[in-house]
């Protein structure tokens, strides 16, 4: 029994340790680059409270299928995401509404995680993204079980923040 | 008569930035959101549509089974050139695709530069 024990927890940290490794900032950079002309730079963070983006936000949300499941957020802050899409899709900030934002959270979220999955699949573990889906709304909170292992990091730019999450589930 | 490109993307954001290219080449656009729409569409439209550009994952009917439907023996959309425009980046996916008779790949995300030129690579000699 132990070394079924011991067996699973090493394919586990193996799996989590090449989400780690693969390059999360690359398929960050480069959706944002392409999408809307924006050069994100990763922001080290020393605090895991840095991680929250405090201001109204909104959330593209896929489930990452394969040998280890995933959740992919990301999270940007909604005024920030209204000039972004507005840079991309070329439509006035003012004729944006809430759909509008939601659908290209989404898109971008289908990107990153589309790049991620590709680099995954590099190394050998083949992953199937579900549809994905997007919270938007004054003040929520993403909450889960502390224990749950997890990957954060914060990207920015001179107008823009993004925070992208992974959490094994 | 112009010519016409049927986008089928269930993102209205990408479909957006599509038309936009296509708009700029003076072709004209039609839009689906999906596998079923894009069939009524073309249905509608009677041969009319010159090149289809099609996403992988959409919910209802996805990309792959609007291609084998279209690509199908005995299908009047046979012959029509289907570029594919997704996040499916895995070789395995390019290759199924390629098998099933799509004409060129973008990859999610793109430059509005790269979309005309493979558009203008797929209808080449025709336009």
């Amino acid at each position: 029994m132990n070394n079924v024990n011991s067996s699973y927890n090493e394919d586990n940290n193996e799996i989590e340790s090449k989400f780690k490794s693969i390059f999360l900032f690359n398929a960050v950079h480069d959706v944002m680059q392409t999408m809307a002309g924006i050069s994100m730079s990763e922001v080290k963070i020393t605090d895991s409270k840095e991680i929250h983006i405090t201001d109204a936000c909104v959330s593209g949300v896929y489930f990452m299928n394969g040998p280890k499941n995933a959740m992919l957020i990301v999270s940007m802050p909604t005024a920030e995401a209204y000039t972004m899409v507005s840079r991309f899709s070329g439509i006035p900030v003012s004729e944006l509404g809430a759909d509008t934002i939601c659908d290209a959270i989404n898109e971008l979220t289908n990107m990153i995680s589309g790049k991620i999955k590709s680099q995954l699949a590099s190394v050998g573990y083949e992953y199937i993204n579900s549809h994905c889906f997007s919270i938007y709304g004054p003040k929520y909170l993403i909450l889960h079980k502390s224990k749950l292992k997890n990957i954060a990091k914060k990207y920015k730019a001179e107008n823009t923040e993004l925070v992208l999450r992974i959490l094994f589930v | 008569m112009g010519i016409k490109i049927l986008s089928v993307d269930d993102s209205a954001i990408i479909r957006m930035m599509i038309s936009k290219g296509v708009k700029l080449m003076g072709y004209e656009i039609l839009e689906a959101s999906d596998g079923e729409e894009g069939l009524s569409v073309l249905a509608r439209e009677n041969k009319e549509i010159r090149l289809i550009l099609l996403d992988w994952n959409m919910p209802g009917m996805n990309g792959i089974e609007f291609l084998k439907r279209i690509k199908a023996p005995g299908s009047a959309y046979k012959e029509i050139p289907v570029i594919m425009v997704t996040t499916e980046s895995e070789k395995t996916s390019i290759v199924q695709a390629i098998q099933l008779g799509v004409a060129n790949y973008i990859l999610k995300p793109f430059e509005t530069e790269e979309l005309i030129k493979k558009i203008r690579l797929c209808l080449g000699g025709k336009v």
